[in-house]
């Protein structure tokens, strides 16, 4: 008996086993809901299927993504795969492409060769653009994730169901530079500014990622000017050109960072006229910090200790040396949680930095959680949650597209026993999203004076509004300011928007053919006033933008003290952001859960629990 | 641990920590019926790092094990199944054992009747009714833990049967501090009197951590108020207000320190006690029939109830941790230490207790290391302990069922009757004719009995009947790997002693994508 047998034709559902065979059936993701969902694929008897991952298999990979062993570290995860899941079965046809789906290769008429796409990725960007190629193909989805014990499936099709991006996301934040090289209040500031301190000192260079004082703090301004003392960065060399200088001395070094900075940052009196002003540590002093509060406390692992001042000084002597003798011969060092001098140096230098700004000192345990993005991710959420994948694919197949509402998977079944709730029917698209709707818009503010053309091309449209190759027209004048030809707009880049029209009230039409998705772009001027102002803000829903208005809330920025989200992203895994999390999953009614789809694996972290 | 095993498990550490990792490692778990079900759940605990494994199954591999089992390779038909699944299986992870039996599981306990003394955890698989009778009594009467999953066409069903469980990290969320504001140990009340805030100007008392701030007024209200905390509403919110007077000194609003004071101001009245899932513990009977063969946990409970009662006035051990405080590291650190070391006394005390009771038992001192004993006392508020029901029992407890959904739950008293069906008349309902409503009417009739026999007389519908016969026991992958997901992860549960478990029973019912728990 066939597998397509067993699963239909034991139900009595003929068509379905006729259906099964013959549908093509797009993965997109390979890790571990993907190697799931490519198993039960295979035994309910479908036999073409394509997968698609763009990452290499690492060894923290192997408690849930059961397709690879120790042997496969560092190979394609799809291809790896492929080939776990053939040695299985010779009846099915696989396809593997060790690819990124953002790959304009993958466009609309690639999506439209398949029945149906299942998604099992693990950062929002991606589960973005596939959900826009989804709906310009028109080609159910269904989107899935999970986060240590929790999960989510749902179903997507155009015109039937919300899509993806139809309710505001909690918003992803990163910390504005200021905070982090000037006032940090929270220890993930304090690791972020130690991984570029890392970077500046060993790494690749990176100007994103200066960890000197910074001048252009908003704060420092008064009456809307800077001051004039304060010009420019305090550097006028590269840290990494004066480190080698100075031979990588750590006493050099430390003084630097840890005593002439912060009496540079004390000298910003405008800082610390609201917070309590850092204290300098200088290299002598650090030695005079021996007294500690858990380090005699023998009986727990040095990984879950907060080791003293004068450890961590001495770590950080240690460590430089370490590295400095590994950069030999090389042009830079990559940073590597699992590394364990670049480890060791980053939680010295977060400690310490801790330390003088009076915020709470961590454990190496806890500090490489945070620096490492060590998200939960176990092999039984995953395996639940592909099985539910896998049992809609069947429904889409047979067309019982109502019979799919998304189903959430919640973290703590032990006080409600309610394990797994559904919603009692398809949620229907919101009209005013500025995805799916038919004419989307959305608001965006910025400072058009000081944004540039790039700026703009590069941070809103592609990063925040997950465009890939966008074309944006001035409406009204019919210019096209920004081209996805190559080179056809490059002289407008360095522009502000201003400079080419587009000033406060002007609208853009932006078109991005790969996505076959054309948006309405409303331009309002904006500064950034306050301290955590972000340097611009979008608004999805024009409706929603009035009672936010009203009620004086900042486009739903909420961060919240208590728990992050981290967008691992290739170019830039640094990048912490915060978001707040809302698990209100009480009752399995009909009321619209407000909860955050779980992301997958490397999108979600509950930091609580790790630094607590 | 070396650091390639610690990579390998880093992103599971994150939820159970080493000492889980530890425990997962040295467990040995029996999977009984390597079908999908039982594999898929297999699979995913030696995925977590189980220490062994050992398959038991007499069947051969058939056709329909290729439509559903992944961990058989092609050309082994009528090869042992337990052999072929185990081959794929022990290739998961190499720092995990496993063996196979290819006999039937009645057979291995007619000639070793102490087969199943070895094992930490057993997995049994779509069971039959006479086999899961049978080794569920056995296993009940050993205590060791048996997790029951099932995959019925669309329905799942996971059932732990376990006499006693006992959990010492809950893992509770929201667990609330440990201050004792309201009993403060020597060393903190020495530094409660030597605490003078309104001495301090701005910038010191920036630095003071909200904990301190609230001890401080309170010692200040105790002082107006002949040693009563606040007790109404009225007077909690003067103490509210103190605490907001107090923050006024800054020129620019309350401090950050101050806010927080004043929004845990409820510790100052909140009172230490036990909470009842420790005294249930502490009353347990195991905590005074203290035998050489009592489990490790019941020589630290008992070592804690002793220390809570005779030497700490009726409370627990300190926990030893402060959460974050906005706070001047010196002070703060100050602080921590006065709670750590109160902590460490704690634990050698209890210690001392644990050493004396192993003693009085005939057993070595390091009979439980000091690791154990000190993560006791710092989760003894969620400590636990859960009373299971045996297979036989299961009625007994029928008027507890207040199930939400209702229908959900009819499937619990249908899959029992499919079971009763099958051992009845040797096939499962629906397989019998060619058409699967054939056995319709015989299996009504067994649902009645079964229903009858549990003393319920909850009405269920046909359609329930005539869904279960077109299932006709058809164990569906996609539903076996959502089966064997749920119950791996309470095998894992159990095996660490973390997290509470299922207490004790769950449906999943993957047409409406409903799962509920509810015990029975």
């Amino acid at each position: 008996m066939n597998c397509q047998e067993v699963v239909a034709a034991e139900l009595n559902n003929t068509s379905l086993a006729q259906l099964i065979p013959k549908s093509k059936i797009l993965v997109v993701g390979a890790g571990g809901i993907g190697c799931e969902i490519l198993k039960n694929l295979c035994l309910s008897g479908f036999q073409d299927v394509e997968i698609i991952d763009l990452d290499t298999i690492d060894v923290s990979n192997l408690n849930r993504q059961f397709l690879f062993r120790k042997e496969h570290v560092g190979k394609p995860k799809a291809v790896v795969a492929r080939e776990s899941v053939m040695t299985f079965t010779s009846n099915m046809k696989i396809k593997a492409y060790h690819d990124s789906i953002f790959n304009q290769e993958y466009g609309i008429n690639f999506f439209k060769r398949f029945k149906l796409v299942l998604n099992a990725l693990d950062n929002r960007s991606a589960r973005n653009h596939v959900n826009r190629m989804c709906l310009a193909a028109d080609v159910p989805l269904v989107e899935s994730g999970t986060a240590g014990y929790s999960g989510q499936v749902e179903l997507i099709k155009k015109g039937l169901t919300q899509c993806y991006e139809c309710q505001p996301k909690p918003q992803q934040r990163s910390f504005p530079g200021c905070t982090i090289r000037n006032t940090p209040s929270e220890p993930v500031h304090c690791i972020v500014w130690a991984k570029h301190l890392f970077n500046q000192l060993f790494g690749e260079d990176d100007p994103d990622q200066d960890v000197s004082p910074d001048t252009e703090d908003p704060e420092l301004k008064k009456d809307g000017e800077f001051s004039t003392t304060h010009t420019g960065d305090v550097q006028r060399k590269s840290t990494r050109q004066w480190a080698e200088e100075i031979n990588y001395e750590p006493e050099k070094l430390f003084n630097k960072f840890f005593k002439d900075d912060i009496n540079y940052l004390l000298s910003m009196e405008n800082l610390w006229k609201t917070r309590k002003a850092p204290t300098p540590l200088s290299w002598e002093e650090s030695h005079l910090c021996v007294s500690n509060i858990s380090e005699e406390d023998i009986s727990t692992s040095i990984d879950m200790r907060i080791l003293s001042l004068q450890k961590c000084a001495e770590i950080f002597s240690d460590t430089v040396t370490t590295l400095k003798k590994q950069l030999v011969n090389r042009k830079f060092l990559v940073w590597d949680k699992d590394d364990k001098p670049a480890m060791d140096f980053v939680a010295a230098c977060a400690n310490i930095r801790a330390h003088i700004f009076s915020i709470p000192q961590k454990s190496r345990f806890a500090v490489k959680s945070i620096a490492g993005n060590i998200i939960p991710a176990i092999a039984t959420a995953n395996a639940l949650i592909a099985g539910l994948v896998v049992l809609y694919a069947f429904r889409v197949l047979k067309n019982e597209l109502n019979k799919c509402p998304t189903i959430y998977l919640r973290q703590k079944s032990v006080y409600s026993k309610v394990l797994l709730a559904a919603d009692n029917s398809l949620q229907s698209p919101n009209p005013n999203c500025y995805v799916c709707s038919s004419k989307p818009v959305v608001d965006v503010f910025v400072n058009v004076f000081k944004m540039t053309l790039n700026e703009f091309e590069n941070e809103i449209l592609k990063n925040t509004l997950n465009m890939v190759a966008p074309d944006a027209i001035l409406d009204g004048k019919g210019v096209v300011v920004i081209s996805s030809e190559e080179g056809e707009t490059q002289i407008n880049n360095n522009k502000k928007l201003n400079e080419v029209g587009i000033i406060d009230g002007s609208i853009l039409k932006v078109d991005d053919f790969l996505q076959n998705y054309e948006l309405t772009v409303n331009i309002n001027h904006y500064e950034a006033k306050e301290k955590d102002d972000p340097p611009f803000k979008f608004v999805a829903n024009p409706s929603d933008l009035k009672t936010k208005q009203e009620n004086g809330v900042n486009n739903g920025v909420n961060v919240s003290t208590d728990s992050y989200t981290t967008q691992q992203s290739s170019d830039d895994d640094d990048v912490v952001t915060c978001t707040t999390e809302d698990y209100d999953y009480e009752a399995s009614s009909s009321k619209r859960r407000k909860m955050n789809p779980p992301e997958d694996e490397d999108d979600l972290i509950i930091v609580e629990d790790v630094i607590n | 641990m070396d650091g390639l095993t610690e990579k390998r498990y880093e992103r599971q550490i994150q939820l159970w920590g080493v000492q889980g990792q530890t425990s997962l490692r040295n467990s040995k778990v029996c999977l009984i019926n390597a079908d999908a079900t039982g594999t898929e759940a297999l699979k995913n605990l030696i995925l977590a790092g189980v220490g062994s494994f050992t398959i038991v199954d007499d069947t051969t591999v058939k056709e329909v094990d290729y439509g559903n089992n992944f961990f058989i390779a092609e050309g082994k038909l009528d090869h042992s199944r337990a052999e072929c699944t185990y081959e794929l299986l022990q290739e998961l992870n190499p720092e995990v054992t496993g063996n196979f039996i290819s006999e039937g599981v009645l057979t291995i306990l007619k000639t070793e009747p102490t087969f199943f003394d070895k094992f930490s955890l057993v997995i049994g698989a779509n069971l039959t009714e006479r086999i899961l009778q049978y080794v569920g009594r056995d296993l009940w009467d050993k205590n060791i833990p048996l997790i029951l999953v099932f995959a019925y066409g669309m329905i799942a069903y996971v059932r732990i049967v376990h006499a006693l469980h006992t959990v010492v990290q809950g893992h509770v969320d929201n667990l609330p501090h440990d201050f004792q504001c309201d009993a403060p140990f020597p060393a903190l009340k020495k530094l409660i009197t030597t605490t003078d805030l309104d001495s301090l100007d701005s910038t010191q008392l920036r630095d003071v951590p909200y904990l301190l701030i609230i001890l401080f007024y309170l010692k200040k209200w105790l002082e107006l108020h002949s040693g009563r905390p606040p007790e109404t509403r009225i007077e909690k919110d003067e103490f509210k207000k103190l605490i907001q007077e107090g923050g006024k000194k800054f020129s620019e609003g309350n401090e950050v320190n101050f806010e927080e004071a004043f929004s845990f101001a409820f510790y100052a009245w909140r009172r230490s006690e036990i909470p009842s899932n420790v005294l249930e513990v502490f009353r347990h009977p195991c905590c005074d029939s203290l035998t050489k063969k009592s489990d490790t946990f019941w020589f630290l409970a008992r070592a804690v109830r002793d220390f809570t009662f005779y030497d700490n006035n009726g409370r627990l051990p300190l926990r030893g941790v402060l959460p974050d405080m906005t706070a001047g590291t010196a002070n703060y650190s100050q602080l921590l230490l006065l709670y750590q070391q109160e902590a460490v006394k704690h634990a050698s005390m209890v210690s001392a207790r644990v050493h004396n009771l192993l003693l009085r038992c005939g057993l070595p001192e390091d009979y439980i290391d000091d690791e154990e004993i000190k993560t006791i006392c710092e989760n003894s508020a969620t400590l636990k302990c859960f009373e299971g029901t045996s297979l036989q029992h299961e009625e007994a407890r029928l008027d507890d069922f207040n199930v939400q959904p209702a229908e959900v739950f009819s499937w619990y008293f249908c899959l029992k009757a499919a079971r009763f069906f099958q051992r009845r008349y040797g096939h499962s309902p629906g397989t019998g004719t060619s058409n699967y409503l054939g056995d319709l009417l015989t299996l009504k009739s067994c649902l009645a009995e079964v229903l009858n026999e549990m003393k319920s007389n909850r009405k269920i519908e046909d359609e329930y009947l005539i869904e279960l016969c077109r299932f006709g026991a058809s164990e569906i992958h996609s539903v076996a790997a959502c089966a064997s997901g749920i119950a791996a992860q309470e095998g894992i549960k159990v095996l660490t002693r973390q997290f509470y478990p299922l207490n004790n029973a769950l449906i999943v019912d993957t047409v409406t994508g409903q799962a509920v728990s509810f015990r029975v």
